[in-house]
């Protein structure tokens, strides 16, 4: 069963210097029927204008992932860490027991178009952490390329604090790709750029798809191409 | 009131090196870890040196000032002011102690 979430359908903030879209309910956007798919609880389509940004807040017990589709955005946590994020690479901050952030667009020129996307951890009280790495953009051409996983995979994916699979991949015109689902597994696919088909079904962008029951995902790029994230979620 | 409700904490500082902010910082960390709302505020008009010219900038864009919304909205307060924290001189690790004690005793509000 596969059920789209059109982008149309989704909340919305516009602060001027921040245009957001949620996927689920957050902040002033409440809806009962959009609280998060299995351990997947936010997906957040953020713009933020040049030198703007988010000023310290806390997070518990969230594992928070940031992924950049165009501009770079500054972020600085209570762990101490400080680092600019960029697109073709993931960055995952653990809040475990506490932790206090900020984030800010790092350009004072161009803005900054984002998702962040939180997951339930699997435990509370965890130690927090930040991790963040790249990837060579033709690494997820045509494929998948893993970008999370609960177990560091050959040194190159961030590790997640609950037993998901975040993965990205761009199809250009005509190219196909399959994912096999195991026994007891549901999937979010997130469309960040240009349109495909999911078992038929077609995705736009900023569409976002539950899929439940399936074993076979087969997504195909429209002729424009397309780029998306996929989670493989308990 | 419910036990779980949780308790606004709010963080008033005043730094021009981040020395202070830094501290500030790990007491709120302290009081997310008690399970406490928190908000960070910094207060305006302290003059830099030259040398830390660029911190200050970046606090000013990251911070807004304490208004009396806040006031309102915090159940407990907790000051950093010159280094130090309620008064007290500590490192970060006893600030964040601090928060989390300042947040665990702090009776919820009434709902």
């Amino acid at each position: 069963m596969i059920k789209v979430r059109p982008a149309a359908d989704r909340g919305q903030a516009d602060r001027g210097w921040l245009h957001s879209r949620f996927t689920f309910s957050f902040a002033e956007y409440h809806d009962p029927d959009h609280m998060g798919f299995r351990a997947l609880r936010v997906i957040n389509e953020d713009r933020v204008a040049p030198g703007k940004g988010f000023g310290p807040h806390a997070h518990r017990d969230m594992e928070i992932l940031t992924y950049v589709i165009e501009g770079s955005l500054l972020h600085r946590d209570s762990t101490g860490a400080q680092h600019t994020i960029r697109p073709n690479e993931i960055q995952i901050m653990s809040a475990g027991n506490g932790v206090v952030h900020s984030e800010f667009n790092a350009s004072t020129t161009d803005p900054v178009h984002f998702f962040q996307i939180w997951i339930l951890p699997a435990d509370e009280d965890l130690r927090p952490g930040y991790q963040q790495i790249g990837f060579d953009p033709a690494e997820k051409e045509g494929g998948l390329r893993l970008l999370a996983a609960p177990w560091i995979k050959n040194g190159q994916c961030v590790t997640i604090h609950q037993n998901a699979f975040v993965y990205a991949a761009q199809l250009k015109s005509g190219r196909e790709l399959t994912h096999v689902l195991d026994a007891n597994r549901y999937s979010w696919v997130q469309m960040t750029k240009g349109s495909a088909s999911v078992n038929s079904q077609l995705m736009q962008e900023g569409d976002g798809a539950a899929i439940s029951e399936e074993r076979e995902l087969r997504i195909a790029g429209a002729p424009s191409g397309c780029e998306f994230l996929l989670f493989d979620l308990p | 009131m419910t036990a779980m409700t949780p308790v606004n904490v709010l963080v008033i500082f005043a730094s021009r090196s981040g020395r202070t902010e830094t501290l500030a910082l790990a007491a709120a960390v302290g009081a997310v870890q008690a399970r406490a709302n928190i908000r960070l505020r910094r207060l305006p008009g302290s003059l830099a040196s030259a040398s830390h010219n660029e911190i200050l900038a970046r606090m000013q864009r990251e911070y807004v000032p304490p208004a009396s919304a806040d006031a309102i909205w915090a159940d407990a307060v907790i000051i950093a002011v010159d280094g130090k924290l309620a008064g007290v001189s500590m490192d970060s690790e006893g600030a964040t102690a601090y928060g989390r004690q300042a947040a665990a005793a702090t009776r919820p509000p009434m709902l």
